[in-house]
């Protein structure tokens, strides 16, 4: 914090105050928090009001009974078993997508905890609905016309300049460059860097346009003056301007030009599939466009093109002031192009909401044939908390926008260097156990499609528990079906199922006749196989208020395990796990891993065999003091196709947000 | 929705009653707790403290027949008072600062008349806050006055963290300026 930053800050101590008027001046005109933070609270504010409650409930019906056995050995078990199926449940909430959490922090998460559906709320008028659709209309029109300007439309291909600009500023590396080419605009309602900005403004915020355009003059001195435009790095020119203003002319650039780049903004030509508006919660899920209250209006189109592809943009509309007064405009802008069956063939962002390349081609990992090389496992600490929040800030970015390409590993040459290994030492090498590693955080990756029956046993405190599932699981078209049945000493049978496909889910109960349905954001569905760096998926800080080494975040990617064993987090601390050796289960080599770990309450020994191939845990032990919990798969079928489970709900009442049961 | 709306709402449908009441009162709470809680707590601790106050706010309504009184007097008293004890706990496990001080410190500003020209300051400095219009003022409020970072602030004013920083540059001169104007430097 600068001197100038210091003596602000002495001047806002005084507006700190308990007066009474004070703080509702405060509490009249501004926020207190965010709505995430909001949201954190109340669900605090829920869980400590439902646990008084039952307390006073329990004090008033068997206080007397508690009182003489003990609270702590009548609670624990019930706890234990309580956060079972809280686990249970966050897997099958998770379902698909990804979680981003920071430990030891209120802001965090868009995934777990966060996958309640927010129902688009029916009563929306259609007077708005068509009036929005209009503005749409008119923005996209404009937003087509001036996209086209980089794509030989309006302009004079034969009067150009050209260029390469690098696309870094460290003088240390050999910098890549882009080729960039500029074309003479034609069209003469907008053949001036003044016509085309005030064109640019009629539709796009400041924030969106303000980097598209340069303007540069020849002079006595200096001949060439195109040459200062590619005289910057990348980073400083955010990606070239799009239009240059040169002499008395205006030049677009020639994006066709550019390799991977291609149009996909010519809305006149395609077939209009669907238009939705709606409004956006800060955990990125979908809410009513009257029900949440914020300034921006989302709205998603849904194209055909001629040839069977689809083109989806997402919009932030937004209202700005200039000097024309109030108009809706585009602030954000994103396009996805799918082939028929729903493969992302390209994605273009606007530069607002994706740095440093616009431009991202979506590309089967290892489609070139080549691996990515493995990462050797080190744990991330940061000694400064600030430190912590400020890099999880950027690996939530990159992980909600795929920043990182992921690549597979040479899954063959590490299967093996583990079933070679002729000693533990051999076997517990740095790059064995990192490569264990790897393929449970992306397990995802690893596997297409799985149908797997397992059983889970278990005892907590003589409460013994018995529970069977069916999965399948299918990573490509984001299908997920389970089917649990659970017995224990003090509860009886209990079935439940929950369906999810793509983003919608449903949950139901075939004993009590009752389901719930989900829907679940594009963004978050976008998150299925999300990845970054595997040093970066946990890591811990020792600058917390708690002294010690505390996790500070992790990265789960729920979809695409199995069940909740499978979790790679744990795996993290590698000084707290071994490989014992590679043993065959249901004809799969699997690395029998053994880990002791402190849960804050008791000693557990776990023990795992994990696929060395997928991933995948195939057999799992817990022990500890007051647990004791085996889960094998008993039938596994992999890679092969399919079936949807259908179901009918004919019958069953419908609850509301429900979730229990799992 | 009036208190009386509110009231009914709560006996009649429980949940919606106290999501209406928890909407209607958050900025007033969270703003109580954190009057208190600014210099010895994390902002976890505030979290938890506006969670624990409005728990008791929904268990006093389920013990209540009929409900009656001023809610917002309500509120704030449980706030104040869950605030306090919150601030003892969290000084007694500091242990940076005896109970005596800490006693102190939380009677300083109700028992000791301010200044009038330190009031004056106080609500001219708000106005001028207020002058910058939005979302410069809750950029500037939420960055000085409840302490909050550029990204944080981001996503209550919906705007990236580069973006609030250079707001937020642009504001803090604006209003030097409106202060110098008024004869305050700032």
């Amino acid at each position: 914090m600068d001197k100038e930053e210091n003596t602000m800050k002495d001047n806002f101590d005084i507006l700190f105050s308990r007066e009474e008027s004070d703080i509702e001046k405060i509490a009249n005109n501004y926020p207190a928090a965010g709505q995430r933070e909001k949201e954190k609270i109340y669900e605090i504010c829920k869980r400590k009001y439902n646990i008084q409650k039952s307390e006073e409930k329990e004090s008033e019906s068997d206080g007397f009974i508690k009182q003489a056995e003990g609270v702590e050995v009548y609670k624990r078990p019930k706890l234990y078993r309580f956060l079972s199926v809280a686990a249970a449940v966050a897997i099958v909430a998770g379902g698909v997508g990804g979680y981003a959490f920071m430990k030891n922090r209120n802001w965090n998460n868009f995934g777990a905890g966060t996958t309640d559906p927010v129902q688009i709320e029916p009563g929306v008028p259609q007077e708005l609905i068509d009036e929005l659709n209009a503005v749409t209309d008119e923005l996209l029109s404009k937003f087509e016309r001036y996209e086209a300007f980089h794509y030989g439309v309006g302009v004079d291909t034969e009067d150009c300049f050209s260029g390469s600009i690098a696309l870094t500023d460290d003088p240390s590396v050999d910098a890549e460059k882009l080729q960039l080419r500029y074309c003479k605009v034609t069209d003469e309602e907008l053949n001036s860097i003044d016509k085309m900005m005030a064109f640019s403004k009629s539709f796009l915020t400041a924030d969106l346009r303000s980097n598209d355009f340069v303007s540069v003059k020849d002079d006595d001195n200096n001949k060439d003056a195109t040459s200062l435009i590619f005289s910057k790095p990348i980073e400083e020119n955010k990606m070239g301007c799009d239009f240059v203003g040169y002499n008395d002319s205006l030049y677009s650039r020639d994006k066709s030009f550019e390799e991977h780049s291609v149009n996909l903004t010519e809305f006149s030509r395609y077939e209009l599939v669907s238009s939705e508006f709606y409004d956006e919660n800060d955990a990125g899920e979908r809410t009513s466009l009257l029900g949440y209250g914020s300034d921006v209006i989302k709205c998603e189109r849904i194209y055909k093109m001629s040839d069977d592809r689809f083109v989806t943009i997402v919009l932030d509309i937004v209202s700005e002031e200039d000097e024309n007064g109030a108009a809706w405009k585009i602030n954000k802008w994103d396009i996805i192009e799918k082939d028929s069956e729903g493969e992302v063939l390209t994605r273009k962002k606007s530069k607002n909401s994706f740095n440093p390349e616009n431009i991202e081609n979506v590309t089967n990992a290892d489609a070139d044939g080549e691996f990515a090389e493995l990462e050797l496992h080190e744990m991330k600490i940061y000694h400064s908390k600030e430190e912590a929040e400020q890099a999880f800030v950027e690996f939530q970015d990159a992980w909600k926008n795929h920043t990182y390409e992921f690549k597979k590993v040479d899954v063959e040459k590490y299967a093996d260097q583990l079933l070679s290994a002729a000693n533990a030492d051999e076997l517990n090498t740095l790059e064995n156990k990192s490569y264990l590693y790897h393929i449970c955080a992306n397990v995802f990756h690893y596997y297409d499609t799985a149908e797997v029956k397992f059983v889970i046993d278990g005892e907590q405190q003589a409460l013994k528990f018995h529970e069977e599932s069916e999965r399948i699981l299918d990573n490509d078209q984001l299908y997920f079906y389970t089917k649990n049945t659970s017995r224990s000493d003090n509860e009886n049978e209990k079935v439940s199922v929950y369906v999810q496909d793509g983003n919608e889910g449903v949950d139901y109960y075939p004993i009590d006749k009752t389901y719930s349905k989900q829907t679940y954001s594009e963004d978050y569905i976008k998150m299925a196989g999300a990845y970054i760096p595997d040093n970066y998926r946990v890591a811990y800080c020792d600058d917390y208020e708690k002294p010690g080494v505390q996790e500070a975040w992790e990265f789960g990617n729920t979809f695409g395990e199995l069940s909740n064993l499978d979790s790679f987090v744990l795996l993290s601390d590698f000084d707290q796990w071994h490989i014992e050796g590679v043993e065959n289960i249901l004809g799969r080599d699997c690395a029998h891993v053994n880990l002791v770990y402190n849960d804050g309450f008791n000693e557990n020994t776990v023990d795992r065999w994990i696929d060395i191939r997928t991933g995948l845990v195939l057999k799992s032990s817990t022990k500890s003091d007051v647990l004791s919990q085996t889960t094998e798969v008993t039938e596994l079928k992999l890679n092969e196709p399919v079936e949807k489970v259908n179901y009918d709900l004919t019958g069953y009442t419908f609850v509301e947000n429900e979730r229990g049961g799992f | 929705m009036n208190d009386n709306e509110l009231r009914q709402l709560i006996k009649s449908y429980p949940e919606k009653g106290q999501r209406a009441f928890y909407d209607k009162y958050f900025n007033y709470v969270y703003t109580i707790v954190f009057s208190y809680l600014k210099n010895c707590g994390r902002t976890e601790d505030v979290d938890e403290c506006v969670g624990d106050v409005f728990a008791q706010c929904f268990l006093y309504f389920d013990k209540q027949e009929t409900i009656e009184g001023d809610m917002k007097a309500l509120a704030a008293s449980i706030a104040r008072r869950r605030a306090v004890d919150t601030y003892r706990k969290l000084v007694k496990h500091s242990g940076n600062i005896s109970i005596e001080e800490c006693d102190q410190e939380l009677r300083s500003s109700e028992d000791v008349v301010e200044t009038s020209e330190t009031s004056e300051l106080r609500q001219i400095l708000y106005s001028k806050v207020k002058e910058l219009g939005e979302p410069e003022s809750t950029i500037i409020i939420h960055k000085y006055y409840y302490g909050r970072t550029s990204t944080e602030i981001g996503e209550i004013v919906s705007m990236s963290g580069d973006v609030v920083r250079v707001r937020c540059s642009r504001a803090i001169k604006k209003l030097r300026e409106l202060l110098v104007k008024v004869g305050i430097n700032g």
